[in-house]
């Protein structure tokens, strides 16, 4: 009885302890807004997590090459279109794969409006052969003639890439390769995904006319 | 109990609720990313553990072994995984069932609800159900993954998909909870699997694990070696006094006296703290349980 005692305390004390960790980071913060000197630093914190969050908000600039080898720029692709869209999947997906054709008419959609869509396979990043092939291959299949990129796995871009867990997850980049909005995740074949996607190029395609 | 067991079998029966909860953290090592709304990706994924788990829970530290059966016969390039099933068929004959009773999260979270003082019933009666997870186990986990595929060959993971409370239960509901693009892509098919996770929740307080006696593949799977595996139960019938104590602690409907390792034996020890003669324990052999009958005889 007594080891299950101590273990259940232990349990108790390491859950009391998490708590008492994040009561601590509150009183920390209450007490920063009571001194002036500390007033500035907790403007400088701020301004640090508006940095961070614009930082967060913009697509990494990347040097990568489409799956036929071309150089891609990122700073060049997006300031080349009024509104680039981004879409991550990967060759084993299913409903990845599955809205292809979808995301193929929507990119000659785009191209009247001066935009464009972009696939990132997550298979090609860091440039495998086999897995370029086979992408060109599904690619291929579902007539998505799109242009699809890679970048280097360990670059900023590919970082960010490597972030993205949920698949497909389809991103709206402004001409200053800003992320509009927050990321629509899920094949856009369903009603609502498409809708609120649409939405999003719109807003930017306008918002870039201003 | 008025007297303790001592030794390994001892240890086994009385700390399994801690062992439950100390499987349940190291296969959920990545707490902070519960709160962050973002799955651990890391090396660990590449690995199976042995209970059931989802993936796509934030904290998990590997990958389902279900999912992952599932996720290589869906793909373009194979129809059956075989690493998966060679890890699995490794644990079932060292382990056996001894993973539902000790090791796997969802085994636990249905005791744990089991624990809520409602009324119980028994299982005893609906035993054919028994029998529906071999079903699931073939059809959703192992054929239809693999034959019902799209235009360039891709299967989806059918039991993942339709079926498993565990998936909404670790993945779902936390993630979408945490990440505003997921709580966008919820729909129907989350509200289908939010009310299976939810019977299996209700059923789970009046009986006693439904969801493994009936449904869970992996335990279908485990099930297969049960009665091989290594480590396993023996009863020293010099010992038994035939008290029926063993088979009225058991919850999941086994008489331990009559066959020692069924394939609905879990392992909990039920059986091993309610005999008053200690006639029952774990033990190890390579022998399946005929041959060490013979060898007892002689």
């Amino acid at each position: 009885m007594n080891r299950k005692k101590m273990m259940a305390m232990l349990v108790v004390s390491l859950l009391i302890f998490t708590l008492a960790a994040c009561g601590a980071k509150k009183e920390m913060r209450t007490d920063k807004e009571k001194s002036v000197s500390e007033m500035d630093k907790k403007e400088q914190d701020m301004q640090k997590e508006a940095m961070r969050e614009d930082q967060m908000n913009v697509f990494p600039d990347f040097e990568g090459k489409d799956l036929d080898g071309n150089m891609v720029k990122g700073k060049e692709l997006f300031s080349g279109n009024a509104v680039t869209v981004v879409n991550f999947w990967f060759t084993t997906c299913g409903p990845c794969v599955g809205e292809l054709s979808e995301l193929d008419a929507l990119n000659k959609e785009l191209e009247q409006k001066g935009g464009m869509l972009v696939g990132i396979n997550a298979f090609t990043l860091g440039g495998d052969e086999t897995a370029i092939s086979e992408a060109k291959d599904i690619l291929k299949q579902k007539d998505a003639s799109y242009k699809n990129i890679y970048f280097d796995s360990e670059s900023e871009a590919g970082k960010f890439a490597a972030g993205v867990y949920a698949y497909p997850t389809t991103y709206v980049v402004d001409r200053n390769g800003k992320i509009v909005g927050e990321p629509i995740v899920g094949a856009v074949t369903g009603e609502k995904q498409m809708e609120s996607l649409r939405n999003t190029i719109r807003e930017t395609i306008e918002k870039d006319k201003m | 109990m008025d007297k303790k067991r001592t030794g390994i079998s001892g240890f086994l029966s009385r700390f399994r609720g801690w062992i439950q909860a100390i499987a349940t953290l190291l296969t959920n090592f990545h707490l902070p990313n519960l709160f962050e709304g973002k799955l651990y990706q890391g090396a660990g994924k590449y690995a199976c553990v042995p209970g059931l788990n989802c993936y796509s829970c934030p904290a998990a530290s590997g990958a389902c072994p279900i999912g992952a059966f599932q996720a290589a016969a869906g793909s373009q390039k194979f129809r059956f995984s075989y690493y998966v099933t060679g890890f699995l068929i490794l644990l079932g004959v060292f382990l056996g069932r001894f993973i539902c009773g000790f090791l796997c999260p969802f085994g636990w979270f249905q005791e744990l609800l089991y624990k809520i003082p409602v009324k119980k019933h028994s299982t005893k009666r609906l035993r054919p159900l028994t029998y529906l997870k071999y079903v699931v186990l073939l059809v959703m986990v192992i054929l239809l993954p693999a034959i019902v595929v799209d235009e360039v060959g891709i299967g989806e993971p059918f039991f993942c998909k339709y079926l498993c409370p565990q998936g909404v239960f670790e993945g779902a509901i936390p993630l979408s909870f945490a990440n505003e693009g997921i709580r966008a892509a919820l729909g129907a098919l989350f509200q289908w699997k939010l009310a299976i996770l939810v019977t299996v929740v209700a059923l789970s307080m009046i009986f006693f694990r439904p969801f493994c006696k009936w449904i869970c593949p992996l335990g279908a799977f485990y099930a297969l070696f049960n009665r091989i595996s290594v480590f396993r139960i023996q009863v020293d019938q010099s010992k038994c006094i035939s008290c029926g104590k063993c088979v009225k602690a058991c919850r999941m409907d086994v008489d331990v006296t009559k066959t020692e390792n069924h394939s609905e034996c879990i392992r909990c020890g039920m059986c091993i703290s309610a005999c008053p003669v200690e006639a029952v324990r774990f033990c190890r052999s390579m022998k399946s349980d005929k041959k060490q009958k013979e060898v007892e005889k002689l």
